[in-house]
């Protein structure tokens, strides 16, 4: 403790803190660590944002049946509870490829119908409504939808108004012939899925409008599952996979986005790296502050020596010192670094930062995870400790008599 | 190595040179001395004699390049950087021609500076040098910096850290050397004053031929060697 209160004293007396080479090099650092936390909450922003959209319109498993659709619910879901205890809840759906024409414009849509009474308790599709109400209750013969904010925006759409979707329904006799059906839905709601694709192509109806639509009786594509931990979701597929056998096509949430997910997952570490070099770059300049500081402080640190200081004593004065900066720029930059965050998050809102359709989202938050910061805080911590090893050892073995020679 | 001696402090055959080119710039040249308990010695020399050299290394702020020191029959030479260390916090004061003190502590905090890196608590090193300070009539200037100090009460700081530890021995190299002269007589009375009130052993180096007159025992250097 004494080594620390004579080192703060000798850094912080008078103006002394001020002065131009130590603030240059708090700054160095400060902006190194700003990048960096920058850079990890912006990564860790956009994988948890990206999870939670394809969670909350996706839910964390999807089960198909290939090549028809499945006709007993009961049987499946009990092998499904048998098989993984850890699903807390599924919901049926049907999944209808279609075009949605209107005003000359046309588009290729995909059709869910969901079940209205369980699709809550595995998607989370209300925190996603942007206009309208969350609702799905037929206006007479006419079906409810809400559909993404992309498909609003490019057949200019709003709550209340109609629309008439196509679907093409191969005839049995000859497969090459196509007799499209028509139906008229009624928009509840504008959805914000925060996925780009979802939200340009989706519509949500309820399961028996969509089952009216397609003429399939009681039938539906597939089933989606919430479970208790969404992280088991990949080991749980596979085991339900191996136990349901090939005739069903079981997916997990992150599938839907496989190559983002590892494209983070690989970049994070080496923009991490990357960035440390500049970390590292602005600990020369904490290393050459203190190789000046060694010359002012040589007649003082003599001193200290003929008052019974060793050359240890000396070497944890220079080393704290070293590290007292190194440690305010690693704080500013943590602030500079959050306030960078913050501004990013704010500038969403006016310019298009992140391009919808490379990278899925149009918009993202910023995450601080604790093994981010520790792992900023940590890595500055060791930089800035290694770059005053030299200087401080350099300033342990100078000459004493030398020292005391001249004030 | 003991070597069973009556004097407090000795050195035996000292040399101290240093590597200048090819050849060796000898500053000491096999010098030997014996010091005892309570005893006043002044060295006196022309610059570059060797006398504030001697006075280091008989301080332990330099080692010899050949030749022992001893203390009180402990071969000094022989200990490491950190015993050494503990050794002079506890055994030795210094005083320098400049005053040394640290610009960013009060006089009261210079002079508790060796009490805190022997270990000792906080209120005993402010206790110890409150009662040197007073002792040496600088009650009034306990929280003033150095720079608010004139040349003399520095110096008189500078006496008070140098013995607030109790030593055994008092190293002055040049201590009135950048005194006025009415402020350099009473720091040199100041010396035979603590010397006798605290029983100490002083060694100093000095110019001044009227403050070594002073001294019971006064060794005359030249390049290196005893006169």
């Amino acid at each position: 403790m004494f080594h620390l209160w004579l080192t703060l004293r000798f850094v912080t007396s008078g103006k002394r803190l001020l002065n131009l080479p130590s603030l240059l090099s708090l700054t160095g650092m400060a902006i190194g660590t700003a990048c960096l936390t920058a850079a990890m909450g912006v990564f860790s922003g956009f994988e948890h944002s990206l999870s939670k959209s394809t969670q909350d319109v996706f839910g964390h498993l999807l089960i198909v049946k290939q090549g028809s659709r499945i006709e007993s619910i009961e049987d499946l879901l009990r092998r499904i509870q048998t098989l993984a205890p850890s699903v807390q809840a599924t919901s049926p759906f049907l999944y209808l490829d279609a075009v949605l024409a209107r005003e000359g414009k046309i588009s290729y849509i995909a059709v869910q119908g969901v079940d209205q009474k369980t699709v809550e308790t595995v998607l989370n599709l209300k925190p996603h409504l942007i206009n309208g109400e969350f609702s799905l209750v037929k206006a007479g013969e006419i079906s409810s939808a809400l559909v993404g904010k992309g498909i609003a925006k490019k057949f200019n759409l709003k709550p209340n108004d109609s629309f008439k979707v196509v679907l093409p329904n191969p005839s049995r006799d000859d497969t090459s012939n196509f007799s499209p059906r028509v139906r008229e839905f009624k928009i509840k709601g504008v959805l914000d899925f925060g996925i780009n694709d979802l939200n340009e192509r989706s519509i949500i109806t309820d399961l028996g409008s969509a089952q009216e639509f397609a003429q399939v009786g009681d039938n539906f594509s597939g089933l989606r599952l919430k479970l208790s931990d969404p992280n088991t979701a990949q080991v749980i597929a596979s085991q339900l996979q191996r136990e349901l056998g090939s005739g069903y096509f079981i997916r997990h949430w992150r599938e839907t986005n496989e190559n983002l997910f590892a494209a983070v997952e690989y970049e994070r570490p080496v923009i991490f790296f990357v960035l440390l070099v500049m970390v590292v770059a602005a600990s020369f300049n904490i290393s050459s502050n203190l190789f000046v500081s060694v010359l002012k402080k040589y007649s003082d640190m003599s001193i200290l020596r003929a008052m019974g200081f060793s050359r240890r004593d000396i070497m944890k004065v220079y080393t704290i010192q070293g590290v007292f900066f190194g440690f305010l720029g690693t704080i500013f930059g943590l602030v500079l670094g959050l306030l960078l965050c913050a501004a990013f998050v704010y500038a969403q809102k006016f310019w298009v930062l992140m391009p919808a359709d490379v990278y899925k989202l149009d918009q993202i938050g910023v995450e601080f995870r604790l093994q981010d910061i520790l792992a900023v805080v940590i890595a500055s911590f060791v930089i800035s400790l290694l770059s005053t090893l030299v200087p401080a050892f350099r300033g342990s073995r100078l000459s004493t008599v030398e020292g005391l020679r001249y004030e | 190595m003991n070597r069973p001696n009556s004097s407090l402090l000795s050195v035996q055959c000292v040399t101290k040179s240093y590597p200048m080119g090819k050849n060796r710039l000898e500053i000491l040249r096999g010098l030997d001395l014996e010091i005892k308990k309570g005893e006043a010695v002044c060295i006196v020399g022309a610059s570059g004699a060797g006398k504030s050299t001697l006075l280091h290394i008989l301080g332990t702020l330099d080692r010899p390049t050949l030749g022992k020191v001893f203390y009180d029959g402990h071969d000094l030479t022989r200990q490491s950087d950190e015993d050494l260390a503990n050794f002079r916090n506890k055994t030795m004061g210094f005083v320098f021609q400049f005053h040394h003190l640290l610009g960013e502590f009060t006089a009261l905090e210079n002079v508790m500076m060796p009490c805190r890196i022997s270990g000792m608590s906080l209120n005993d090193s402010r206790m110890a040098a409150e009662e040197l300070l007073e002792m040496l009539g600088l009650k009034e200037r306990l929280t003033h910096f150095p720079s608010e100090l004139s040349g003399g009460e520095q110096q008189r700081v500078a006496i008070a850290r140098a013995l607030v530890r109790k030593p055994e021995v008092l190293f002055a190299d040049e201590p009135t050397g950048n005194l006025d002269t009415v402020n350099g007589e009473r720091i040199q009375d100041l010396f035979f004053d603590l010397k006798t009130r605290l029983q100490l052993t002083l060694v100093v180096v000095t110019h001044d031929q009227a403050f070594a007159r002073k001294f019971p025992r006064v060794l005359n250097m030249r390049d290196g060697l005893w006169t």
